[in-house]
């Protein structure tokens, strides 16, 4: 997983059967000293993340298990989702 | 998913049974320079405009100058089996898809050092500003 | 997936099983996709019969595996097509060494300005 910062929301009626009805949200990469890489990901978000939160996202499977774990969700679309939202780091 | 800009067409004999007909585009993607100007701190430089072409396939009709959505790895067959039969597996070596084609990405103003929006001015909350890509 | 240019071939008799007989070809990707290792090559398995000076369209990770039909298969690159002709925005045509990150401009077929 790696840490980033939600800058914000994507929105697209054209998309994908299976991401209908997923909140998309852009988040920027940071590094272990919090700096910014420079990239850039959308993530799915069913955690209510907001704009300006720290969050984690999770990539391929570990991502489906954010919306559906278990062996039977290799059907659904995503392949990076916000698995938790930070509150505080050491 | 990665944000990105579809500047062009690549044409090529695919000889997967499955993959007839499939459309590949160029996608470009965006880096945090270039979705939020404001930003100068060591992370934040756009891209030149030909670092870091991606080759995607099209599920959905996108156009060069269209910014997309485009999924990685599994996912991307899942997208592309959208597209085939119910139940068929596709075999077509295919990492990356079109899967949405963006109509606005709202960004709150960040800033420099923190990448977190920008105090409110004094006076109580106000409304966020998005930016708009065009 | 990445643009890239085959510049060789490796033979193997001695291979493991699941990847049968299927060609593997050198590739040199164009634009700043790094290889692992420092190697500025990848190996990629060829079904499409892709000669050496081909520009080629190369899938990696997963997907790559299914295509030699399991998922067992011991590949992360494999060959999903050769291109006949890229389409560039005009505005941004590759110019050798004009950007940061073009290591190998590719030589575009049939582009139209």
């Amino acid at each position: 997983m790696i840490r980033g910062t939600v800058l914000g929301q994507v929105w697209a009626t054209r998309r994908a059967r299976g991401l209908d009805g997923r909140k998309l949200l852009l988040v920027a990469a940071r590094d272990a000293d919090g700096a910014a890489t420079g990239r850039v990901v959308v993530a799915i978000d069913t955690l209510d993340a907001r704009t300006g939160d720290d969050v984690t996202v999770s990539f391929g499977s570990g991502a489906r298990n954010v919306l559906r774990p278990g062996p039977d969700n290799r059907d659904l679309l995503c392949d990076a989702a916000v698995a938790a939202i930070v509150e505080g780091a050491g | 998913m990665f944000l990105g800009r579809v500047t062009g067409t690549v044409w090529s004999t695919v000889k997967w049974p499955e993959a007839r007909g499939l459309k590949l585009l160029l996608v470009r993607p965006y880096r945090l320079g270039d979705l939020a100007p404001g930003t100068t701190g060591p992370g934040a430089e756009a891209t030149g405009p030909n670092d870091d072409l991606v080759v995607c396939a099209d599920t959905l009709d996108a156009g060069v100058g269209d910014d997309v959505l485009v999924a990685f790895g599994h996912a991307a067959r899942v997208a592309l089996s959208e597209k085939l039969p119910p139940g068929s597996k596709p075999n077509v070596p295919i990492d990356a898809a079109v899967v949405a084609v963006v109509d606005r990405v709202e960004i709150d103003r960040v800033d420099e050092a923190g990448l977190r929006p920008a105090e409110s001015v004094a006076g109580g909350t106000e409304p966020s500003q998005g930016s708009e890509v065009d | 997936m990445i643009l890239g240019r085959v510049v060789g071939q490796v033979w193997a008799t001695r291979r493991d099983p699941r990847l049968s007989r299927t060609k593997l070809l050198v590739v040199r990707p164009h634009g700043i996709y790094e290889p692992a290792l420092g190697t500025r090559h990848l190996v990629a398995t060829d079904e499409v019969h892709a000669g050496i000076g081909d520009d080629v369209v190369v899938c990696l990770g997963m997907p790559a595996r299914q295509s030699l039909g399991s998922n067992d298969t011991p590949v992360d690159a494999a060959i999903l097509g050769v291109v006949d002709r890229i389409d560039l925005d005009a505005t941004r045509l590759p110019v050798a060494g004009a950007a940061p990150g073009i290591r190998r401009p590719l030589a575009l077929v049939g582009v139209r300005p």
